[in-house]
């Protein structure tokens, strides 16, 4: 399913225009992901949701 | 082997707020009953020891979570001897605390600022949302006391190291524009929102039907709340799912489909599954082997046949979700939500039809800047 959901990446997403302060932010997280490196962000905010 | 990427440890069984919601001692299970009040010494050596062993055998680290009942429960003295100990034995794995914020003193945040653990308090809201159901044992809201935890953890020297965000569940009949206005002015860096737990057997608060979309709609507000500030909080489960309709990957457990292995370690040191389990029935989240770090070694129990099919468990299995054009981003929501005592996990989450407009709301939102490559 990862991999589906890869395939249909928009590849051409312009973060400067979207609007959205959030939007700009998460594209630029998932082009520069790297799932071996985990940030504070992530560390802290564990898997469990509780 | 299943690699754990998450440990829970209940270093405290009891809890000084009784919030009505809560899925350890309100929704049924009674398993705290028969726990310690509070970790003893020779289970947190077994602890140490043991997670010194499992990041060995797989050769990566885990986040190790303080969690309760209440984990500050257990104490300034214990709690600096578990920090430094498991800071001794398992250097890289990183230290968190969730608490519900009232007995965060000043000194509790030094110690924590000491050894780099990152705390998140719960809080669902401004005071009429929060203590509707964040009350304690004597049916008094929690939320000055909470909201005092807040500021001494924005005052604090090391406040961006140690403030890891607000984690909230939603009442679906609350203001989503005031929940949201309220959290930004908390100055926190991120909120989590959690649906309330339930199942298909029993509804949570304020569905009405496995149809319903009290929640969904609820979530689609704040989304376009969160979408269009110019500078908002973080918000977790938004977050995952725009990553993962942008091709990337989720990190919280119940979105999307990466595997995630979470273990959980009970007061006395009883090996357990996903917590959240204990909202289906009593001892919901027991394996039937009873496993204990007193006596069984946690490397070998993440191999075993029992350990697998639960972590198995995580992934959707009704025909329903299987077919879904939406799996790879609903995930199936957590487990404990498609529960029913007909066909236990065999069922999608009872949220399906809020998920559903969560993601097409989103997916709205993304779709007038997606463009195919040139």
């Amino acid at each position: 399913m990862q991999t589906d959901a890869k395939a249909a990446r928009p590849t051409n997403l312009r973060s400067q225009s979207l609007g959205s302060a959030v939007l700009a932010r998460l594209i630029n997280e998932v082009r520069n992901e790297n799932l071996g490196i985990a940030r504070s962000y992530d560390r802290t905010h564990n898997r469990h949701n509780r | 082997m299943t690699v754990i990427d998450t440990v829970l440890l209940k270093v405290a069984s009891r809890c000084n707020l009784d919030c009505t919601y809560c899925y350890v001692f309100n929704m049924g299970d009674r398993g705290w009953e028969r726990q310690p009040k509070r970790l003893g010494t020779a289970v947190a050596d077994a602890i140490v020891e043991q997670l010194a062993d499992l990041r060995g055998r797989q050769g990566r680290g885990f986040s190790i979570v303080l969690h309760g009942g209440e984990p500050l429960l257990l104490g300034r003295e214990r709690l600096e001897a578990l920090f430094a100990a498991l800071t001794a034995a398992v250097p890289d794995c990183g230290l968190h605390l969730q608490t519900n914020g009232t007995l965060l003193s000043h000194a509790i945040l030094d110690l924590c600022a000491d050894y780099g653990v990152g705390i998140s308090i719960s809080l669902d809201g401004p005071e009429t949302v929060n203590d509707r159901f964040r009350v304690d044992h004597q049916s008094v809201g929690s939320f000055a006391r909470v909201m005092a935890a807040v500021e001494g953890l924005r005052a604090h020297r090391a406040a961006e190291r140690l403030f890891a965000g607000l984690l909230a569940v939603v009442d679906p009949r609350s203001d989503p524009d005031e929940v949201y206005a309220f959290f930004k002015r908390t100055g926190t860096p991120s909120v989590d929102f959690l649906y309330r737990d339930g199942n298909h057997d029993v509804l949570p608060f304020g569905k009405t039907s496995f149809a319903s979309t009290e929640y969904g709609q609820w979530m689609c507000r704040l989304a376009d709340l969160y979408l269009s500030d110019p500078s908002p909080p973080r918000i977790r489960v938004i977050d995952d799912i725009i990553k993962l309709l942008l091709g990337g990957a989720a990190r919280k457990e119940g979105v999307g489909v990466s595997d995630y292995g979470i273990v959980v370690i009970e007061t006395d040191g009883t090996i357990a599954k996903n917590d959240t389990l204990k909202s289906t029935t009593d001892a919901g989240d027991a394996f039937a082997n009873r496993w204990s770090l007193m006596r069984d070694r946690l490397v070998d129990v993440v191999q075993t046949v029992e350990f697998t099919d639960y972590h198995a468990s995580q992934r959707p299995i009704s025909a329903t979700c299987r077919v879904c054009d939406k799996l790879a981003v609903c995930g199936g929501g957590m487990p404990t939500h498609r529960f029913s005592a007909a066909r236990g996990l065999d069922n999608p989450t009872v949220f399906c039809a809020d998920q559903k407009m969560l993601i097409e709301r989103l997916r709205a939102w993304l779709a007038p800047h997606a463009e195919l490559a040139a």
